[in-house]
């Protein structure tokens, strides 16, 4: 070995971090001092090749996604928050909770399953029997409506509380198929409630954000005269919500 | 930024408290600095930018469910960014445990053809993915985000020395890489995007005295 410099030793001097070994060597080396001006040199270039780098753009979507996760988790910790004397109680509240979001998104499932085979029944009120007593019938509606810019939502709410929109038939090929799929729709709402959120949702909409598919859901919020608006991606599934827009809205009266 | 310390202290303290607001104002005021350093630190790829919103809200939800665990011995940004970045950092290791596509060669620019033009951002970008991940990672605090040595250190959990010297190292490869050096030879460059030895383990530079 030559005992020169190499670009990391000429770095570290010039930071300022060089070892003594480095320092000794270098006031003895003339072509080591001369690629260590060289260096130095180079410095203002490259800070202002840096400098010169645009801000990368912050996705759309990211606001969104964080407001819609952080809400999620302040309505988890609810549980955890009460005072200590209550805290017994309350798991047993929380097991039953999760126990109902189960049997909730289970008789989501089975209702769904029902009214696939009768198609022809477009509404919950027409529904009849016992079964369709037991188990409430998520209004969902297809409108296939862009929510982007998403101020149609409010307007939109009270016909898909009551499920009154039209109810097509998915296309084959359509991205959302999948999540016509009881068990699949389950898994979404899975993501998107947590298992201790309050229940199945209010409405389902098969529609389209920023051009692309797009499913709305809307769940009840834990604030009171509210309801919690969010629009996920086709891939929605357990463990990826996908939300693309999330906005608590006031409750249609 | 002391003032700004002492406002997301108040929102930090309102979010223990069980303040609905507080915590989603707290990082709607840091989201997008976090989400910049965290795509830089990631490599800038088109990959890195999905990767970058995945870190920066998976980071955000566990600095939401540790607050309670913040001491206050550092700025909450500080905070903040720590969790981001060694998120990305853990995310790069893991990666980097596993057998991936090189990336494509990139020859060191010529000096000679840089006389009358600047690089381009993307060749700066490519050059900056292309460094060891530790000296990325401190270019980005440093260089791009600006922040003040000592601090990047609290946010990286090494020493100030080291923050510098990976900085410097990391400049010196952009220099070659991006054809600032007049002499290139004359510092005999390590190879491209390969770890060197860290801090405090350089080659000896021998007796030559």
């Amino acid at each position: 070995m030559n005992g020169h410099l190499d670009l990391d030793g000429l770095a570290d001097v010039l930071a300022g971090e060089g070892a003594d070994t480095e320092m000794s060597h270098l006031a003895g080396c003339p072509r080591c001092s001369a690629a260590l001006v060289d260096l130095e040199a180079a410095q203002a270039p490259v800070r202002a090749a840096l400098a010169a780098l645009p801000t990368p753009e912050v996705p759309a979507d990211l606001a969104a996604r964080l407001d819609a996760a952080l809400l999620r988790a302040h309505e988890r910790s609810d549980v955890v928050r009460l005072p200590q004397r209550v805290v017994r109680r309350h798991r047993v509240f929380a097991v039953a909770a999760g126990a109902v979001v189960m049997l909730g998104l289970g008789g989501l499932a089975a209702s769904l399953s029902r009214s696939a085979d009768t198609t022809a029944t477009t509404s919950a009120g027409s529904r009849a029997g016992p079964e369709a007593a037991a188990v409430p019938v998520v209004p969902t509606s297809s409108t296939g409506t862009d929510y982007a810019p998403p101020d149609a939502l409010a307007g939109a709410l009270p016909a898909l509380l009551r499920g009154s929109g039209p109810r097509a038939v998915p296309a084959t090929g359509d991205a959302l198929v999948r999540l016509h799929d009881p068990a699949e729709l389950a898994g979404c709402l899975l993501a998107l409630a947590g298992p201790t959120s309050g229940g199945a949702p209010l409405a389902l909409d098969y529609a389209r954000y920023a051009g692309a598919p797009a499913l709305v859901v809307v769940l009840p919020a834990a604030a009171a005269g509210k309801v919690d608006v969010f629009v996920v991606g086709a891939g929605c599934r357990a463990g990826a919500d996908q939300t693309l827009l999330f906005t608590r809205l006031a409750k249609p009266s | 930024m002391i003032a700004d310390d002492a406002r997301d202290r108040d929102l930090l303290a309102a979010h223990l408290r069980g303040d609905p607001e507080a915590f989603g104002a707290l990082a709607g005021l840091h989201r997008d600095r976090l989400y910049a350093v965290a795509v830089r630190t990631l490599g800038g790829s088109p990959q890195a930018r999905d990767e970058a919103a995945d870190a920066v809200q998976d980071a955000l939800l566990s600095a939401y469910r540790a607050a309670g665990s913040y001491r206050g011995q550092a700025q909450v940004s500080t905070w903040l960014h720590r969790i981001v970045v060694n998120a990305c950092l853990d995310g790069l290791r893991r990666r980097a445990a596993r057998p991936t596509v090189p990336l494509p060669d990139r020859e060191p620019a010529d000096p000679r053809d840089k006389l009358d033009e600047s690089e381009t951002a993307a060749d700066v970008q490519a050059a900056l993915a292309a460094l060891p991940v530790d000296q990325r990672a401190a270019i980005v605090l440093v260089d791009l985000a600006g922040w003040p040595v000592e601090q990047a250190a609290d946010v990286l959990g090494v020493p100030v020395g080291t923050v510098k010297s990976r900085c410097s190292r990391g400049r010196a490869r952009l220099a070659v890489a991006l054809g600032h050096l007049r002499n290139p030879e004359a510092a005999a460059a390590v190879p491209q995007g390969v770890d060197p030895p860290r801090g405090g383990d350089h080659p000896p530079a021998g007796g030559g005295t």
